[in-house]
């Protein structure tokens, strides 16, 4: 048994469901600002949705969902939240439980959840499109930006290390700043395949 | 990496949790670990146990098999000359000269000229610098084998002066040789531990250690998995994790039984509980592993 297959079928505890005012008065709760809202719902969800992910629960986003909903629900219904970050993760951690406890025999702690010992990895995908993707995807960041993720993840090991050092020194940044850096810049790489993989018509 | 791997305990893992819901850069680390973890996955950097619970990990998530697509398709790019960082040719140079006019010429030879002055000055006076750090390293190695040797001596003396005041026969020291597993020693003023990574990492199954009263302090030997850092930094941390101790600059020794790190740290520091050592290379800062222990007093 995997600790995937064992998570319950989600399934909301009640027919509520977000209304355009629940979810206005979960956004003011974020941020004062409405934009600044919005940018940190999606951190939100971002952090919730990995949060299930890292535990190896399948469906992730659909976990991640049904937590908002549950605070954007308390918060509705008047309660007084004080830090939100605390309390969504304190929401989280009782609707992994209910996905653990989900499965067919009793309850388990969250550290005994069993591992994976059946499942294998997904089979590549055909690598083509990704390919022309990627050189899309790479030519369309600005000249300094591609330089530094290539530099940045070229060679390995030791050779790797050295370079790194010389690229944050080119820079004039310290090496964690330039790993922070790099790694947005991956981020929007990786993204930018995506949306490029998810339309097809436009790789040819 | 820990972490994202699954091993740590529930203990460690929900103030991590906790931490990262509460502060965006310490869920952007996280974000650059996992990073880490998908490149040392794909560069085949993993431990065969680290390697079956990323697999499993990869079997419940698309996106993560994604990020795995990716760094496969980066890796074999950058192996290609065409994403290369871009680079003056120095081949292209003398054709680029030819057409040049006169006075660029004579203004060119002129430059490479004087480089090549300062160039063989430059070169003069790193040699002698090279000659002279050779040197220091050399008075410095002896140094610290000195050193090494008066610790060893005044610990054999205060427990020889220690049995001799109980009225007992006096007790050798042993040397600090790498072990693979502790070695407590009752009463002396130092016991050495020797850890290796990827043992069990949850702290009912960590390596234990019995301080004695009157230890002063407690020499941790780390086999080394990778040793492609110049030097490494060392934490160590509480189960609940506090930090306790960290030393850095910490260079690797080479032993017949392979790398190892080499510290001390003050006994009071240590009491009764489950700690572990993140290790981080050098100056990268990168993660290296993590060594789980147990004191007990």
């Amino acid at each position: 048994m995997s600790a995937t297959d064992s998570h319950a079928p989600l399934r909301s505890k009640t027919n509520w469901s977000l209304t355009p005012e629940a979810f206005d008065k979960l956004l003011a709760a974020l941020a004062v600002d409405r934009d600044e809202a919005g940018v940190q719902y999606e951190i939100v969800r971002r952090k919730l949705t990995r949060f299930f992910e890292w535990r190896k629960v399948e469906s992730a986003d659909d976990y991640a969902d049904e937590t908002i909903n549950r605070v954007a629900r308390r918060i509705a219904e008047g309660e007084n939240v004080e830090n939100v970050g605390h309390y969504i993760y304190g929401v989280a951690r009782l609707v992994f439980l209910e996905a653990v406890k989900g499965q067919e025999h009793a309850a388990v702690p969250l550290e005994d959840a069993p591992q994976s010992l059946q499942q294998k990895a997904p089979e590549p995908a055909d690598p083509e499109p990704r390919i022309l993707c990627f050189d899309r995807c790479l030519d369309s960041l600005p000249a300094d930006q591609r330089r530094l993720i290539v530099d940045y993840y070229r060679e390995e090991r030791r050779t790797k290390i050295a370079l790194r050092q010389e690229l944050a020194d080119s820079l004039q940044i310290p090496l964690n700043a330039l790993r922070i850096r790099a790694h947005r810049i991956r981020v929007r790489l990786e993204q930018c395949i995506q949306q490029c993989m998810n339309t097809p018509v436009s790789v040819k | 990496m820990r972490y994202l791997l699954g091993t740590l305990s529930e203990g460690e893992r929900a103030p991590l949790e906790e931490r990262y819901f509460s502060d965006d850069a310490e869920f952007e680390e996280i974000e650059i670990a996992e990073e880490e973890l998908v490149d040392r996955y794909v560069h085949g950097e993993l431990s065969q146990s680290d390697r079956d619970r990323f697999e499993q990990m990869l079997a419940s998530s698309p996106r993560l098999t994604e990020r795995v697509e990716f760094a496969r398709v980066f890796a074999d790019k950058l192996r290609t000359p065409e994403v290369q960082p871009e680079k003056t040719k120095w081949w292209g140079l003398p054709l680029a000269f030819s057409s040049a006019s006169y006075s660029s010429r004579l203004v060119f030879g002129f430059s490479m000229l004087l480089v090549l002055f300062a160039g063989g000055g430059l070169v003069v006076g790193w040699l002698q610098l090279r000659a002279e750090s050779r040197r220091l390293t050399a008075q410095q190695a002896a140094l610290d084998q000195r050193q090494r040797a008066l610790e060893q001596q005044a610990a054999a003396l205060k427990a020889q002066s220690e049995q001799l005041a109980k009225g007992g026969q006096p007790v050798p020291i042993e040397s600090p040789a790498p072990q693979q597993t502790p070695t407590p020693e009752h009463g002396a003023p130092l016991v050495f531990l020797t850890l290796t990574p990827g043992t069990t990492r949850s702290a009912s199954g960590a390596t234990q250690i019995r301080i004695a009263p009157g230890t002063n302090a407690v020499q941790l030997t780390l086999n080394l998995r990778d040793t492609d850092y110049a030097s490494y930094r060392a934490t160590i941390n509480s189960v609940d994790r506090k930090d306790i101790f960290s030393t850095s600059g910490l260079k690797s020794r080479v032993t017949k039984n392979g790398s190892i790190l080499v510290f001390r740290v003050p006994a009071q520091r240590l009491p009764q509980g489950d700690y572990y050592i993140s290790l981080y290379g050098e100056p990268a800062n990168e993660s290296v592993d993590d060594y789980p222990f147990r004191i007990i007093k």
